[in-house]
């Protein structure tokens, strides 16, 4: 059922309150310590959002380090306080331009001021940026950006810096004549793909959505139209038709002519909002293909070759392309060597690996191979040399002494109650224990589903009215992992 | 008063319940460091403010005020100054005040009346966002001493021409309601606020949604639902926002509708909400459609299969909180509906940068929906995990393979298979955790021991610092190492003679009653071997219980050695052919009813928690739960049944294959070889089968979630069964013709619901013969698409006729039981009577799938 919040606050990632508003008298004074306190030593793994302490309920979601809590003493729906949290982050960002602790507490007048606006006695009132704008005086201190959340890199004098995107709403409207309109769409995708050692894909997903950020004036109707032969619902389409397998709209969005011609119409909010979201689980062509090997060349050591390909057109590339390696336990030496472009001469192996690092870190066991521009239908290659630990299970005993070597040849020796295994099996275990290996990267300029904007337009045409539309095609890893094949698997 | 400068490296070690300031390059600088009288200059600077004419000066002073206040800096000896300040026409600066007003009303109390001639003039001020800030403030103060005060400007601004003024009189008559219930309840305010739903301000409606819930809840349960109510807020739907409608949808969750065709329109109103991506409202719509389809069950597998989709896109969405909370329903859903989410069970793998409350979650679901066709997949997936860095993600995994065993029984050999695999990694909690799933697993399945108990004898010294673990193999060892296992007494002596080095009371306890059971399995073996420990563990002093079972042990052992054998084995020991097999763990029974009750509380945190919310919200902030006056279409009456007698004999009719000797399986025809086995009076394991000890029965009958409107009291019919009332005639048997010509022409009796915990593994045979046992023939039965179906019917001594349909829907295991009766032209009881063995053939009916181990 519903019911209202107790208190609303944010937290820095120090634990700091920057921000705090008690509506009804009924929280605790110090539920935000409490709060952070809980967040930062749950017993088992990350604190879930949602929690019970003494009486009182605390919820949270994180947004760019920052905690927003709340506390309630209703039983009410977590989901749809969750959403309001969510709600209230995004409503700040849109007036602050950026969220971090540095905008959120140069405007803590402002932020009080949309809280008081937006929630009434714990209780949710008009949310919409373009709502509240009627109701809100202060005006945002700009702060730069430390780091847009979403690297963009330039393409071309065409596009507009990505940083466009991270000036609070209200500004447009104040800087008098010379206001500009614009519009920015995003067609995101985040690939889930999983691999088998094998190179056979077990699962794959792509997450979508359209995301919008509006700063046009005077608020007109927009159509966008999407892919005609778009088809919603698994198991319906033609050959090559772009199949979601589901997807949900903003609640701006009307869907009179979306049966017929695929196309959304809407009357923009201010500020970032999503229009669409979908779904796809179909098979799609990975934009990466992983093919890892691993050979045991003695008893105590193992080589691992990650060759990674492209397979995407040469005119696109994967940038800050990241891949990860988890180590065994037992291993007490790792080398890394980037391959140069086999076969090619030596100024292309120069240039393939220019702009890659790859390292060793001994600490979290983890090999981090980083590739700042992977361009389209080439291939990479990393080997990685492993030598493990002469004896003892699980890499406890770190002294591997040359002796040890020399010993393991004659497993009859260990005397100590028999506990280190022979060398196959200390091998065997070793194996399981590498990998899987994952990846992170974005694509510019493209994206796996073909969802294409086929327009965007004005609904009532006005000569005058001609906005700057930026349309941007991103893919990224959300879980891009393979596994490395213990030989008998599927 | 003074603003020590916390240190930033003290910051590390623990978090500051101040906020500590944050040093920024340039001004403006409300963070930076203070000293002590900061806060008098402050008050100088505010003296000086009713002169200052830049209002962008006397803005940044009035900051100040409120950055200090926000840091927890007690600046209210400020009060007097910053009420003064209240006069001013910047909206900015008003909101200020009012804000700071509001934090420290409660501490001046008397001062605090100083502001109020202002506030109730700005009540009235042209712009109304001034009207409605300073009512919001008057009723925000918190104050018993402003109540004459806040009256008046109230009732003003319900009737305001502006709705934001009037939204927040709404609010407002909350917040007296807090201050003091009776004067909010004597000023009629409810019956206001009903009338102002139809105020055509959507955000005024939702606010008299918020107010009317809270301020009834406790007494009455809420706001009261009507149709008209009802059909005037679904027909505004498109006007709200998400909050509104959550409000609406609580409110629609409550409805019952009168008629089939309102249910539908209701439903087709609600399915575009499922598109909006809010969680919040999608998870409440979800409620509304579970909650007006209860009457209606065969309609809930398809609720499941719409909201399927856009649960999955829900949590697709890239929000792991939104994602949690949605895991958490569809862990509740995946119970209630199974097979309906088996063939997404891609999208519950685990992806590897998710928060672990996300992956825990998805591990628990993946065991839920592993059917006979997915097991494969998902147990291999689940093998990935549990070698994962996380050790609770590792141990999940390492349970959810188990708890599929459970499940599916022809998965057991394949888990067994992976779980003895692990037992090889060395990594983590793997193998303790491993041993304790492989100790549940052979007490459902014991015939796979020989497969098992190889593979456990290395890891006995691999566990030394697990003893639950260690506890588990020692318990395994003693329970099944008897025959199959000529190591058994090798496995337990180096634990033996090592007594003194084991540190655990668990594993000394499980190593005696171990040894004790191999004692009476391979006595020459274990002779000396028990004789040492006894020695040892009658002598130890460390634990008074260790102590006391082996000087119990052994006493019994002096006394009488049958006996003790009797006491350490138990009853099916005894009997070499019989071993306990565990059907259902007494924990999973406990679970079925939690959840049913848990399902009441759907989209409220009771979910997320797996608590009923009577167990985590304190008794003011509980909502009176709604009266059962439900009428007759909620009763679980079959919709079809009151103008179409017969209807679902008809259906039987149209397919063919149920036709008497079209393929059915006609009761009549296997009646004689069943009866021998299942009438045995003396069944004493309840795993036998069904047996006729009817005190025993009975027993289960009460204990079973019967209905207490249908079944009057427990004692009652009790005695109704216990005496002859049931007494059926074995030799009766009725032709379909004859039953179908009832059928069409006798009235409904009763209908009746239960939900069974598994569906009938055999078809429907065992039940058949099972029913048989006790009088109840069978016509006909059979499977049609969905759902089984069978027709029954049985005849009292007395001569009344009992026709019963039985349809069991396979995706929400919903059994529906019709029952009619036809009595003899010479029985003249009252309705009473008739109720009364209407509800023994029922319980009797409930007996029976007890027994089954249906329910």
């Amino acid at each position: 059922m519903s019911g209202a919040m107790s208190s609303f606050f944010i937290l820095s990632p120090r634990g700091d309150t920057i921000i705090s508003r008690d509506f009804r008298g009924d929280s605790l004074p110090n539920a935000a310590e409490i709060l952070f306190r809980k967040v930062k030593f749950w017993d088992k793994g990350d604190a879930p959002p949602v929690f019970h302490l003494d009486g009182l309920n605390f919820v949270y979601v994180r947004k760019n380090g920052l905690l927003f809590g709340a506390t309630t003493r209703f039983n009410v729906s977590p989901s749809t306080t969750v959403e309001l949290l969510n709600r209230m982050a995004k409503v700040f960002k849109d007036y602050c331009g950026v969220l971090s602790e540095e905008s959120i507490r140069k405007n803590f007048i402002l932020v009080y001021e949309l809280l008081d606006e937006m929630m009434d006695f714990g209780y949710a009132q008009a949310t919409s940026t373009e709502s509240l704008k009627n109701h809100v005086y202060n005006e945002p201190i700009v702060v730069e950006s430390a780091k847009s959340n979403l690297r963009m890199p330039k393409i071309n004098s065409k596009t507009t810096p990505s940083t466009a995107v991270h000036k609070p709403i209200t500004i447009s409207a104040q800087s008098g004549g010379k206001q500009k309109n614009e519009i920015f769409v995003d067609i995101l995708e985040r690939l889930n793909v999983l691999f088998s050692g094998s190179g056979y894909i077990i699962n794959s997903t792509i997450d979508g959505c359209i995301q919008m950020k509006s700063y046009l004036s005077g608020n007109p109707e927009l159509k966008l139209a999407l892919n005609s032969d778009l088809v919603i619902g698994k198991g319906g389409g033609g050959y090559g038709a772009v199949v979601l397998d589901d997807c949900n709209f903003h609640e701006c969005v009307r869907l009179d002519e979306f049966e017929s011609s695929r196309t959304l119409s809407f009357f923009p909010p201010d500020g970032e909002f999503i229009l669409l979201n979908y779904r796809i689980t179909g098979e799609f062509r990975a934009p990466f293909r992983i093919f890892p090997t691993v050979d045991e060349v003695s008893p105590y050591k193992v080589e691992m070759t990650l060759m990674i390909r492209a397979d995407i057109p040469e005119s696109n590339y994967g940038a800050n392309v990241q891949v990860r390696v988890p180590m065994p336990r037992s291993a007490i030496a790792v080398t890394t060597e980037i391959a140069r472009g086999g076969g090619a001469g030596l100024a292309s192996g120069a240039l393939a690996t220019s702009g890659q690092t790859s390292e060793y870190n001994a600490s979290e066991k983890r090999v981090v191979w980083n590739i700042k521009k992977f361009p389209g239908a080439t291939e990479q290659t990393l080997s990685i040399k492993i030598t493990l630990a002469g004896g003892g299970v699980g890499g406890s005993s770190t002294s591997s002494s040359g002796g040890s070597l020399v010993n393991s040849a004659s497993t009859g020796s260990m005397s100590a109650g028999g506990t280190a295994p022979p060398p196959g099996q200390l091998i065997g275990s070793a194996r399981k224990e590498i990998g899987p290996v994952s990846m992170s990267f974005e694509i510019p300029m493209y994206n796996v589903s073909n969802l294409q904007v086929r327009y965007l337009r004005i609904s009532e045409q006005q000569k005058s009215y001609n906005p700057y539309r930026w349309v941007r095609y991103v893919t990224q890893a959300s879980s891009f992992v393979c596994r490395v094949g213990t030989g008998s698997e599927r | 008063m003074t603003m020590s400068a916390p240190l930033p490296q003290s910051r590390q070690s623990h978090p500051s319940p101040l906020p500590g300031q944050h040093q920024q390059q340039n001004p403006p600088a409300y963070f930076v460091d203070t000293k002590k009288g900061e806060v008098s200059e402050l008050k100088q600077l505010l003296k000086t403010l009713a002169v200052e004419k830049d209002p962008k000066r006397k803005r940044d002073v009035i900051k100040k005020v409120i950055a200090y206040m926000t840091l927890g800096i007690d600046v209210s000896r400020l009060f007097t100054e910053m009420v003064l300040a209240i006069e001013t026409p910047d909206l900015v600066v008003k909101k200020m005040v009012y804000l700071y007003l509001c934090n420290y009303a409660h501490a001046k109390p008397d001062l605090a009346l100083m502001c109020v001639n202002t506030l109730q003039r700005d009540c009235s001020a042209d712009d109304p966002m001034v009207r409605g800030l300073a009512l919001r403030a008057l009723c925000s103060l918190r104050l018993p001493s402003m109540l004459e005060y806040i009256s008046a400007p109230l009732r003003r601004a319900l009737t305001d021409q502006s709705p934001y003024v009037r939204k927040t009189g709404v609010m407002g008559i909350l917040k007296l309601f807090h201050l003091a219930p009776d004067v909010a309840r004597s000023a009629n305010f409810v019956d206001l606020l009903y009338n102002m739903i139809q105020d055509p301000d959507p955000h005024v409606v939702t606010n008299c949604l918020i107010v009317l819930g809270e301020m009834l809840a406790a007494e009455e349960g809420g706001m009261a639902v009507n149709q008209p109510l009802i059909l005037h807020l679904l027909g505004r739907l498109g006007e709200f926002n998400e909050w509104g409608l959550t409000q609406i949808l609580a409110l629609v969750a409550k409805y019952h509708p009168a008629d089939e065709e309102e249910l539908f329109t209701i439903m087709n109103l609600l399915d575009p909400v499922l598109r909006t991506s809010n969680s919040g409202v999608v998870l409440s719509t979800i409620k509304c459609f579970l909650h007006l389809t209860t009457a209606v069950p065969d309609l809930q597998p398809q609720v499941y299969l719409r909201v399927k989709a856009p649960l999955l896109t829900l949590m697709a969405g890239g929000n792991p909180e939104v994602e949690y909370c949605i895991l958490k329903h569809l862990e509740a859903m995946v119970h209630r509906a199974p097979g309906v989410f088996d063939d997404e069970y891609r999208q519950l793998y685990v992806r590897y940068n998710e928060p672990t409350f996300v992956k825990y979650e998805k591990i628990d679901i993946l065991a839920i929906i592993a059917n006979e066709e997915t097991v494969g997949d998902i147990v291999a997936e689940l093998a990935e995990y549990s070698t994962d860095v996380d050790q609770e993600v590792s141990r999940r995994s390492i349970r959810a393979i188990g708890n599929i065993a459970f499940r599916l029984p022809s998965a057991a050999g394949m888990v067994l298979e992976r779980l003895v695999g692990f037992l090889d990694v060395d990594m983590n909690s793997m193998r303790p955790e491993t041993i304790l799933v492989m100790r549940d697993i052979l007490r459902r399945y014991p015939e796979r021991k020989a497969e098992a108990l190889p593979r456990l004898q290395p890891c006995m010294r691999r566990v030394d610092n697990h003893p639950e673990a260690q506890a588990a193999l020692i318990w395994m060892t003693g329970e099944y190492g008897g025959k199959n296992f000529p190591e058994g007494p090798y496995l337990l002596e180096p634990l033996i003679d090592s007594y003194a080095t084991i540190s655990s009371a668990l594993v000394k306890l499980s190593l005696l009653t171990a040894a004790m059971k191999l004692f009476f399995k391979r006595p020459p073996e274990m002779q000396s071997m028990l004789g040492r420990l006894l020695a040892a563990a009658t002598n130890d002093l460390t634990s008074q219980d260790v102590h006391d079972r082996a000087l119990l042990y052994y006493r019994l052992l002096v006394a009488d050695v049958e006996a003790a054998k009797r006491v350490v084995l138990g009853e099916h020991e005894m009997d070499v052919n019989r071993t306990t097999i565990v059907g259902t763990f007494a924990e999973e029974r406990d679970m079925t009813s939690l959840r049913d009750k848990l399902f009441g509380e759907f989209n409220t945190l009771a979910v997320i928690y797996g608590k009923p919310s009577s167990q985590f919200v304190s008794p003011s902030y509980r909502i009176k739960p709604a009266e059962t006056s439900l009428t007759p279409f909620m009763m679980g009456v079959q919709i079809g049944d009151s103008g179409n007698n017969g209807n679902n004999l008809l259906d039987l009719h149209a397919d063919d294959s149920l036709l008497p000797g079209g393929g059915v399986e006609c009761g009549v025809e296997s009646e004689s070889p069943s009866r021998a086995g299942s009438t045995n009076p003396e069944g004493s394991t309840a795993y036998t089968g069904p047996s006729s000890d009817l005190l025993d029965m009975s027993d289960m009958g009460v204990s079973l979630a019967v209905p207490t409107d249908r079944i009057t009291t427990p004692s009652a019919s009790q005695q109704d069964f216990c005496t002859s009332t049931l007494a059926l005639i074995d030799s009766f048997r009725m032709e379909p013709e004859t039953f179908q010509h009832l059928w069409a022409e006798l009235p409904e009796s009763i209908s009746y619901n239960v939900d069974l915990t598994v569906l009938p593994t055999d078809g429907l045979s065992t039940l058949e013969t099972s029913l048989l046992s006790r009088g109840i023939k069978c016509l006909a039965s059979g499977e049609v698409t969905d759902v089984f179906k069978l027709f029954l019917y049985g005849q009292h001594e007395l001569g009344r006729l009992y026709l019963i349909q039985i349809v069991i829907h396979k995706l929400s295991k919903r059994l529906n039981l019709t029952l009619k009766i036809g009595r003899p032209e010479m029985e003249s009881e009252g309705d009473d009577g008739k109720d009364r063995s209407a509800n023994a053939v029922v319980e009797l009916i409930t007996q029976v799938l007890s027994s089954l181990h249906l329910l």
